[in-house]
């Protein structure tokens, strides 16, 4: 360990915002460089720097889920690359689900970093993001498998540049391995510039601070993470609560999956344990441990750290558990392409808090990422096409505010939807309609947010699929709050052929039509405690109807 | 024209036995090593040596379709890879159907051979077998896959080996992508070794001969096989001459799928037309090219060079022909795995050539390859099994004899099936019943052999799948002689969910039953013209009900 009081609280500082703008110019090549709109548009990727032990000391904004995972991932491939086998130049690629900490095709690439003065392995820098195709059972997303083969080519930890050189063989194997090979190979070559612009910034500041001071500075970052999370759990009160749930089903039988979690507060240790919850299932919604430890870290550091740049510090009092061959802890071969387990399993977690700590906690948001895909051939240009899109919910209402209408699930907080020109001009769908649901945001002293209401008309055919897990169970609401009506999508509206679906894959003919209805957030709260003018506004904003403000809120439009 | 004239004909001979014999000990290696069954017991691997231009010089006896595929593979993989790309000590793989000829699981390793002085290849040794499992959509065969992505991880040419060491990484990744990981590894080490056997005899050979006299004496072979094929070609009708069959489905719909063919002998020059037939089917039977001329070199060498070791000169005169993108021309990323239409293709360009040498072609056997798989975990080890078995049918009468009785089907006729104890010892699968069929075969003046009775029972749960491609249509007899039943698999038979299925897949619980029926070849002329004493022999071996 370095001798932390050699360095100043200035300079800690300024190395913290170094490294954060190290991470922050990797995201800013990564998106200007990325082929696909899932990375440039909706931003679903993950990047994060560690330092020699592979603790994390920095981050780029990005999907909260990848973020985490990656910290899990950078341990296990290393362990099986062996980091004295890693040279200068080198980036290695992996996907294993259970080392990698996703589904398959969110592609890791880990490029270790030396100190040009000693030669000497100092960093690491890590880019996950989403890859379009490595040739899964079947095109876009994968709804059913049964086991990960189904799920596309895997890389153990493989590297795909050796020593600044692209090891084309690799390369090729990418290329002929999936559907979209350009589209693939090109977020493979976004991935690589933005770790070597993330790999020159390092450079920069390990010349300008060099080794001693930077270890030193890191250390204190460290220390400090570690301190300012136990000064808060401190604060948390301390006990066990548990909480169960649903998902919908495991893509493959109608049943609904039980999830259960058990959190506890003492000693200074937050523990999350799933004990409780499904054994593995046959479908795809199984977790790697790797993405449950992520799931729990957004909610841990949600509470502990919300306006600290991350690092490993302030994960130290975090303990998970769950049971190798369980819903939260995968093992080969498990199929895990559809993780919406963990989207649904966050809220989980604040539903057991929200026990603990009502004043702390929303209820339920609309509880899911309803997403959806279209796949075919573009009249344009006769390529294939998988793009997709997750939908945004509503947010569950407060003890202080009511919920944000219609955005991207909490746990991908800063992930975007994917604008309608986009969809529009690189599918053949047409977004007929895209508004905020009239009241269907939960009633409350402090109401949900309002889910969204998107008609689609397919221009050409195609396949149109749609993955939610959570349509079966009302979100939650608190303190006597009102629920709200699930996720739904119908499917072929007003014709016979109508019906309602949850996680399905369907073809389409140009000229059909589907109907995608998010859920609100939880209310907060009885009701007839909300302020009247509040309800009034909801009326004139359209948010509420003046039927619903009459029987639910005892509001009349005429009232005064 | 090569000078040949420092070669003298000892010489020759003594190139070709030497190259025959390394071939032969690649395969010794090869059998003695490999870890699957399907390798060791039933032979289905192809091993061959090419020339610097990648003309075949001399292969093992193996799965034929396997060893004229490797012809189209070498040449393919080398021009991706690219000739001044490889070094002494590398061993390339691919397994990429439409450049590989086969489906994925037919992995090809080539090795380049130098001489100490050249930076050249003097020769390419390459082994494809069968590998059991590199992740496809399903575990076993895949009978529904509508692209190749479906059917595994490929390799398009890949160096496995590179100056002599084992590249870990790639190692790595077919050890997790595939769900029989041990058993693959044991394999791939098994070609390698097969494949140094033949290094350190090429050598040999190299030295004993020198690559001048070597490229000198190899040319000279080919110039041979093409003069004694030009003979054979001679000595046959010319003329043109179509036929159609079908294969029972594509697997995926029900529709029976087309395949029509016309042969042409004219001037020297043997064309296999494939015009006519269906266009790419959705479901994974369609050939890639380089598998279509496979089938075609089988009928041709059998008519012009049957009795010669093979060599490229042989098929000098041999041209085929269809049109990419369809059923004998699958191109990206078109399905491939289950290739049983190269079985029946075969029989099909003999069907057309039975109307110009009725006296030079047997009527059709069975008419397919009945393959069946077990797939489950087997109690002893906790592991994963994929066993597989391609049953015999009998064979189809000639102009001079009756058919062979349940024999491996023409069209890989040095394969062999899978032993009973091995079925039974390493699946849940036990033997109930294996015996020949009376009346399974067409009569005739010279009648058909019999086909196979199987039953099986299952010991253990899991999955049973069979693929057979020729079970809606008879086979055909020739010139009057009678067709028989084809081929049927039964489905729990005298239960209450038995049926009849070709291809398919299903669910198996200890305690089921299935009945395997393969169908007799058909026979040569008029039954009643048949010799009395033939008959009564057949009855006293119970042959007739």
């Amino acid at each position: 360990m370095a001798a932390r009081t050699d360095i100043d609280g200035a300079t800690v500082e300024v190395v913290q915002s170094y490294l954060t703008a190290a991470a922050n110019e990797m995201r800013a090549t990564l998106i200007r460089t990325a082929f696909n709109p899932v990375i440039y548009e909706v931003l679903d990727f993950g990047i994060s720097i560690y330092d020699a032990a592979m603790d994390l000391i920095a981050e780029a904004p990005g999907l909260t889920f990848f973020l985490g995972a990656n910290d899990y991932s950078v341990r296990k491939v290393m362990a099986h690359v062996g980091p004295e086998t890693v040279e200068p130049g080198d980036i290695i690629l992996s996907n294993y689900p259970y080392w990698n900490a996703a589904h398959t095709y969110d592609a890791t690439l880990l490029a270790p970093v030396f100190d040009p003065s000693d030669g000497r392995l100092f960093a690491y820098l890590c880019i996950r993001a989403h890859w379009m195709d490595l040739g899964a059972k079947d095109p876009g997303y994968v709804l059913d498998s049964t086991d990960m083969h189904q799920e596309g080519v895997v890389f153990p930890g493989t590297k795909v540049f050796r020593r600044g050189q692209a090891n084309d063989e690799i390369i090729d194997l990418i290329r002929f391995n999936s559907r979209m090979p350009d589209l693939v190979i090109g977020d493979l070559n976004a991935q690589v510039a933005a770790l070597r612009t993330g790999e020159r910034r390092l450079h920069e500041i390990v010349a300008k601070f060099t080794r001693p001071r930077l270890d030193a500075a890191i250390a204190t970052i460290m220390d400090h993470g570690e301190r300012t999370t136990a000064a808060a759990l401190a604060s948390l009160p301390q006990g066990s609560w548990t909480a169960s749930d649903i998902i919908d089903d495991d893509g493959i039988s109608d049943e609904p999956v039980a999830m259960q979690v058990t959190v506890t507060i003492q000693d200074g240790v937050f523990e999350v344990d799933f004990a409780g919850s499904a054994p593995a299932t046959r479908g795809p919604v199984n977790m790697p441990f790797g993405s449950t430890l992520a799931m729990c870290k957004v909610v841990f550091k949600s509470l502990t750290s919300p306006n600290r740049p991350s690092n490993a510090g302030q994960t130290r009092a975090l303990k998970v558990k769950a049971e190798p061959g369980t819903l939260f802890h995968a093992v080969y071969p498990a199929p895990t392409f559809t993780l919406w387990t963990g989207i649904v399993g966050l809220e989980l977690i604040h539903k057991a808090l929200a026990q603990a700590m009502p004043e702390r906690m929303a209820a339920s948001s609309g509880g899911d990422v309803p997403g959806f895909m279209m796949i075919g051939t573009h009249p344009d240009t006769g390529q294939m096409f998988a793009i997709s899109n997750n939908d945004p919910v509503g947010w569950g209402a407060t003890p202080r505010h009511d919920g944000a209408s219609a955005l991207i699930h909490l746990s991908e907080s800063i992930v975007r939807n994917t604008p309608l020109e986009v969809l529009e001009t690189k599918t053949t769908m047409l977004i007929e309609r895209a508004e905020l649901r009239p009241d269907s945001g939960g009633a409350g002293q402090y109401r949900g947010g309002l889910g969204l209401h998107r008609d689609i008309r397919f221009l050409t055919d195609g396949e149109f699929l749609t993955v939610m897990k959570k349509t079966k169970s009302p979100p939650w609401a608190l303190e006597g709050g009102r629920e709200t009506e699930p996720n739904t999508v119908i499917l072929f509206p007003g014709t016979e052929r109508e019906r309602r679906v949850s996680t399905k894959r369907t073809a389409v003919a140009a000229g059909d039509r589907v109907t995608l209805l998010t859920a609100g957030g939880g209310g907060y709260g009885d009701p007839a405690e909300r302020d009247r003018q509040r309800v009034r506004e909801d009326i004139a904003e359209g948010y509420v109807s003046m039927d619903a403000a009459r029987t639910v809120y005892g509001v009349s439009p005429n009232d005064d | 024209m090569t000078d040949t004239s420092a070669v003298d004909g000892a010489v020759l001979e003594v190139v070709r036995a030497t190259l025959l014999s390394v071939a032969e000990e690649m395969r010794t290696t090869l059998m003695r090593t490999a870890f699957s069954p399907v390798i060791y017991e039933v032979r289905d691997f192809g091993i061959s040596i090419y020339d610097r231009n990648l003309d075949l010089i001399a292969e093992a006896p193996g799965l034929t379709r396997f060893l004229g595929a490797n012809d189209y593979a070498v040449r393919k993989v080398v021009d991706f890879v690219g000739v001044d790309r490889l070094a002494p000590g590398d061993v390339v793989l691919s397994n990429y159907p439409y450049w590989n000829a086969a489906h994925t699981y037919d992995a090809t390793l080539i090795a380049p051979v130098f001489s100490d002085a050249g930076d050249v290849p003097v020769a390419y040794l390459t082994i494809r077998a069968h590998w059991l499992d590199l992740g496809a959509k399903d575990p076993g065969y895949v009978l529904d896959s509508t692209d190749m992505h479906q059917e595994g991880l490929v390799f398009p040419g890949t160096k496995l080996v590179k100056d002599g060491r084992l590249d870990q990484e790639l190692v790595d990744i077919i050890r997790f992508n595939s769900r029989m990981p041990d058993a693959v590894m044991g394999d791939v080490n098994a070609q390698l070794a097969a494949l140094a056997t033949g290094q350190r005899r090429m050598q040999a050979v190299l030295q004993r001969f020198g690559p001048e006299r070597l490229r000198r004496a190899t040319d000279a072979l080919l110039a041979h096989g093409e003069r004694i094929t030009a003979r054979g070609l001679a000595n046959l009708p010319q003329g043109e001459w179509r036929a159609v069959d079908w294969l029972d489905d594509d697997g995926i719909g029900d529709a029976p799928i087309r395949m029509a063919v016309t042969v042409r002998h004219r001037d020297g020059r043997f064309e296999i037309d494939f015009d006519g037939s269906a266009p790419a089917a959705k479901g994974p039977v369609n050939l890639p090219f380089g598998s279509t001329l496979a089938t075609a070199k089988v009928a041709f060498k059998a008519l012009t060079s049957p009795f010669e070791p093979t060599n490229g000169g042989q098929m000098r005169a041999l041209s085929v022909k269809a049109a990419p993108g369809t059923l004998f021309h699958a191109v990206y990323p078109a399905p491939t795995f289950t290739q049983w239409t190269g079985i029946v293709a075969l029989e099909l360009i003999f069907k057309a050539l039975a109307q110009a040498m009725p006296e030079r072609v047997q009527a059709s056997s069975g008419g397919d390859v009945p393959g069946f798989m077990m797939i489950g975990t087997h109690p002893d080890s906790g592991r994963a099994y994929a066993i597989s078995n391609n049953e015999p049918v009998g064979w189809g009468a000639t102009a001079r004899h009756d058919g062979r009785l349940a024999g491996s089907h023409l069209a890989q006729s040095v394969v062999r099936n899978t032993p009973v104890e091995v079925l039974e010892s390493k699946t849940a699968m036990r033997m109930e019943r294996l015996e020949l069929r009376p009346d399974s075969f067409g009569g005739g003046r010279f009648r058909g052999g019999p086909g196979l009775r199987r039953d099986i029972v299952f010991t253990a749960d899991g999955e049973f799948l069979t693929v057979a491609k020729k079970t809606k249509t008879r086979p055909w007899g020739l010139l009057g002689g009678g067709e028989p039943e084809p081929t049927a698999v039964i489905l729990f038979p005298g239960t209450d969910r038995e049926r009849r299925v070709g291809t398919a897949r299903t669910t198996v619980r200890a305690g089921d039953r299935v009945s395997v029926l393969t169908a007799g070849g058909a026979g040569y002329g008029d039954p009643a013209d048949r010799d009395a004493e033939a008959e009564h022999e057949d009855s006293l071996d119970s042959l007739l009900a």
